[in-house]
C-alpha cells in the first residue's frame, strides 16, 4: 500500500489536527518524541506526516508531496491553489478583518482614498477590487502589520483577527469584518481520485468527530 | 532583474537530446495508436483570430496570449485546440462527409499561473471525432484514451467521467438558480466544498439533496454511484445525464474497460462548450490530469455548422513525470557508429560514410586521433567504430563486446538502397 502523507501547518494548528485524528485512529507516536526529524512514519497505517510553514502546506498538496494538507482558511485563500477543500475543522477559529484608527479613517473606508498595509495581498485585492469596488493602494508588509497605521505607513490594516487585543493596544479599532477564517482540510485532486477509498473514510470519521462535538457544546 | 539574454521566458523550456528523445517517443506511440483508431492527422495554424477561442466558451481570457496584429486584429496564440478543428472543419466539409476523425500533436500557449510547475507552452496530442451522436462516440474516445496510455506501458490510471448536464439539472431541482447557482459551479470549479456548504446552507433542501451537494466529490465510484444519486434527483435533465453515464458504463463493461473509469457527478466543464460527458484522467506522479476529453455537440454551432463532436487530448508534458514515475522507458533501436579516419583515408572514409548513412546507419564523424575516438565512444555508448587508416583497409571497432576486425574497404558490405 502507498503511503497517506500529511502536511500540517506548523504550531498550534498541527497539535491540534494531530489530537482529531487521533482519535479517529490515524495517531504518529513518533511524532511526540522529541526529534530533529521532518518526517514522522506510522507503518501500522502506512500514515506518513510533516510540519511545514502555513503558507507551504497548499503548495505541498497542490503538487502532490502532500496527499491531505491542514492549514487555515487565510492561507487557502490567499495560495489559491488548484486543491480540493473538504471541510471546515471548526478549530483555530479567528477571523480577516480591516483595522485602523476609527477617528481618523471612518469617512473614507469607501473611498479609493485608501492606503491598506496587509500580509495577505491576494485577499485584499480580492476584498477591495472585486467584493467592494474599491481601487485602494495596497502595501504589501511580511509581520507586525498593526504597526503600519500607528506610525502612518497606511490608513488601515486587512489582518488576521483573533481576541482583538494587539489592535487594542495600539488604539486600533475593527471597521469592517471581511470573512470568518478557521481550519480546513485539504486535499490533493489527484490523490482524491486514486486514494479514494482511505481519503473518503478519513472525511467520514471526521465529519462525524466534529458534528457530535458540535452537539456536546 | 535578471539579464534577459541569457535566459527563457517563464513557463518555456528547452528539451536537450535525451529528454527531447523521450518526448518524441510518447508522441509517436500516441500518433501510432490515433493512426490504428482511424484518425488523420490535421495542422492548423498556431495563430488564430481571438474570436475563434473568445465566442466558443473556449479558455478564458486571461489565460490567453493576445496580441493586435498590423491590421489592427486581435490574435490569439493557439490556447485549446478543439475550436480551432472544429472551425476548421466547419469551413471545409458538409454534412455528406461525416464522419470524420482528426488527430494533433501541436504546441498550445497558455498564462498558467507561475511557479505552480506548469508550463505556459505545453505539448498536446488529442483526437476529435465528429459526426457521431452517440453512445458509441462517447466510448471510442474514452477506450482510445485508455488504450493511448495501454499503449505508453501505463498499467495504473483512472478516467474520472462525468456530465455537464448532471448538475445543472440538479441545481434546478434544488431550485437553486441566478446568482448563487453561479457562485455554486464556481466553488464546485474551485474544489471548495466548504463554500458549497454555505452556499446550501441558505437554501431549504431536502436533507439528502443537501447532503449530496455538501459531500459531491464523495460521489465517486462505479455504476453505484449513479444508483444513489438516481434515488436523489428525478428531473429530466439529470436523468438524461445519469442514463447516460449507464449506457457508457454497460458498454465500457462488456468491452472490458470498466476496470479503468470511475464516475464522478462533481465534475463540472472548466471550457462552458462542453454539453454531454467530460472526462479526466489521473495516475499517480503528477498531481494534475493527464488528459481531458468531452462531448461538445453544439461548439459548430459557432462556426455555422451543425455536428456532433467529442474528443480528447493527452497533456503530454503533465504525462511525462507519470511515465517516469511508474520507470516506463523507451529504448532506442540502434546505437549509433563513429566514423574515424586518417588523412589517407579521408576521401574513402566519407565517401563510404555517405553510403552507410544512406542505406540507415546514424553515423558521427569524429575528428582525433583513435584512441581518443575509441574513449569517446565507450563513453558516450556508441555501438561501434570505424576507423579508415588509408584509402583500402578500414578497422571496425565492436565497442560494447570488446573486439575489433580489420578487413578491406572493398569487403565492408554496404547495402545500397
Amino acid at each position: 500500500m502507498e503511503y497517506l502523507t500529511f502536511a500540517l501547518a506548523k504550531g498550534r494548528l498541527a497539535e491540534k489536527a494531530m489530537e482529531l485524528l487521533e482519535e479517529i485512529g490515524i495517531g504518529c507516536d513518533e511524532m511526540k518524541e522529541d526529534s530533529r526529524k521532518l518526517l514522522f512514519t506510522n507503518e501500522d497505517i502506512k500514515c506518513r506526516f510533516f510540519l511545514a510553514k502555513a503558507q507551504d502546506v497548499p503548495t505541498y498538496v497542490e503538487y502532490g508531496a502532500a496527499d491531505i494538507g491542514i492549514v487555515g482558511r487565510d492561507t487557502l485563500l490567499e495560495e489559491h491553489r488548484n486543491l480540493y477543500q473538504v471541510m471546515d475543522l471548526k478549530f483555530g477559529k479567528c477571523r480577516f478583518a480591516v483595522a485602523g484608527r476609527a477617528d481618523e479613517v471612518t469617512d473614507r473606508l469607501n473611498s479609493n482614498d485608501l492606503r491598506v498595509a496587509t500580509k495577505y495581498l491576494n485577499v485584499a485585492k480580492d476584498y477591495y477590487f472585486n467584493k467592494k469596488r474599491q481601487t485602494v493602494e495596497l502595501i504589501k508588509l511580511n509581520g507586525s502589520v498593526e504597526l503600519a497605521p500607528v506610525v502612518g505607513l497606511s490608513d488601515v490594516i486587512l489582518d488576521i483577527v483573533e481576541t482583538g487585543s494587539t489592535l487594542e493596544a495600539n488604539g486600533l479599532k475593527v471597521l469592517e469584518e471581511v470573512c470568518p477564517l478557521s481550519a480546513r482540510l485539504a486535499v490533493n485532486r489527484v490523490s482524491m481520485k486514486l486514494k479514494y477509498d482511505r481519503i473518503s473514510e478519513i472525511i467520514r470519521g471526521l465529519k462525524e468527530l466534529c458534528s457530535s462535538d458540535d452537539q456536546n457544546r | 532583474m535578471i539579464n534577459k539574454r541569457l535566459h527563457t521566458p517563464e513557463g518555456v523550456k528547452d528539451f536537450l537530446p535525451d529528454e527531447f528523445a523521450y518526448k518524441r517517443n510518447v508522441e509517436k506511440i500516441t500518433e501510432r495508436t490515433f493512426l490504428s483508431w482511424g484518425y488523420k492527422r490535421v495542422s492548423t495554424p498556431t495563430l488564430e483570430y481571438s474570436e475563434v477561442f473568445s465566442d466558443t466558451g473556449s479558455v478564458p481570457g486571461p489565460e490567453k496570449y493576445r496580441f493586435l496584429s498590423r491590421e489592427g486584429d486581435i490574435l490569439v496564440l493557439r490556447s485549446d485546440m478543439t475550436p480551432a478543428i472544429c472551425r476548421m472543419a466547419a469551413g471545409e466539409y458538409s454534412e455528406g462527409d461525416l464522419p470524420l476523425r482528426f488527430y494533433y500533436v501541436e504546441n498550445m500557449f497558455r498564462y498558467n499561473e507561475k511557479n505552480q510547475g506548469k508550463m505556459r507552452e505545453m505539448t498536446h496530442c488529442g483526437i476529435e471525432l465528429m459526426g457521431e451522436s452517440g453512445v458509441e462516440g462517447d466510448c471510442e474516445v474514452i477506450i482510445c484514451a485508455a488504450v493511448s496510455l495501454l499503449n505508453l506501458g501505463l498499467k495504473s490510471f483512472k478516467i474520472d467521467i462525468g456530465h455537464a448536464d448532471f448538475l445543472e439539472g440538479a441545481l434546478e431541482e434544488a431550485g437553486i438558480s441566478g446568482e448563487a447557482a453561479l457562485s455554486i459551479k464556481d466553488a464546485i470549479i474551485d474544489k471548495d466544498y466548504i463554500k458549497v456548504t454555505e452556499i446550501t446552507e441558505g437554501f431549504h433542501l431536502e436533507e439528502k439533496k443537501r447532503y449530496f451537494l455538501q459531500n459531491l466529490p464523495l460521489y465517486l465510484g462505479g455504476e453505484d454511484v449513479l444508483d444513489k444519486a438516481k434515488d436523489i434527483f428525478k428531473n429530466k435533465r439529470s436523468l438524461d445525464a445519469l442514463e447516460n453515464m449507464q449506457k457508457i458504463y454497460d458498454y465500457l463493461k462488456e468491452c472490458g474497460f470498466e476496470k479503468y473509469i470511475c464516475f464522478d457527478l462533481g465534475i463540472v466543464p472548466q471550457l462552458d462548450y462542453y454539453t454531454g460527458i467530460i472526462f479526466r484522467g489521473y495516475a499517480s506522479g503528477t498531481g494534475y490530469s493527464i488528459l481531458s476529453g468531452g462531448r461538445y455537440d453544439r461548439l459548430s454551432e459557432c462556426f455555422e455548422s451543425d455536428f456532433p463532436a467529442v474528443g480528447f487530448v493527452l497533456k503530454i508534458d503533465e504525462l511525462i513525470p507519470v511515465l517516469e514515475t511508474n520507470n516506463i522507458s523507451f529504448k532506442n533501436k540502434k546505437a549509433d557508429t563513429l566514423l574515424i579516419y586518417t588523412a589517407e583515408g579521408k576521401s574513402c572514409a566519407v565517401k563510404t560514410g555517405i553510403k552507410l548513412r544512406k542505406s540507415g546507419m546514424n553515423i558521427e564523424n569524429y575528428y582525433g586521433e583513435l584512441d581518443r575516438g575509441l574513449e569517446y565512444a565507450a563513453e558516450k555508448g556508441f555501438g561501434g567504430v570505424l576507423y579508415f587508416s588509408d584509402s583500402e583497409n578500414v578497422r571496425i571497432f565492436n565497442i560494447a563486446e570488446d573486439q575489433e576486425v580489420s578487413m578491406k574497404v572493398s569487403e565492408l558490405a554496404v547495402s545500397e538502397e
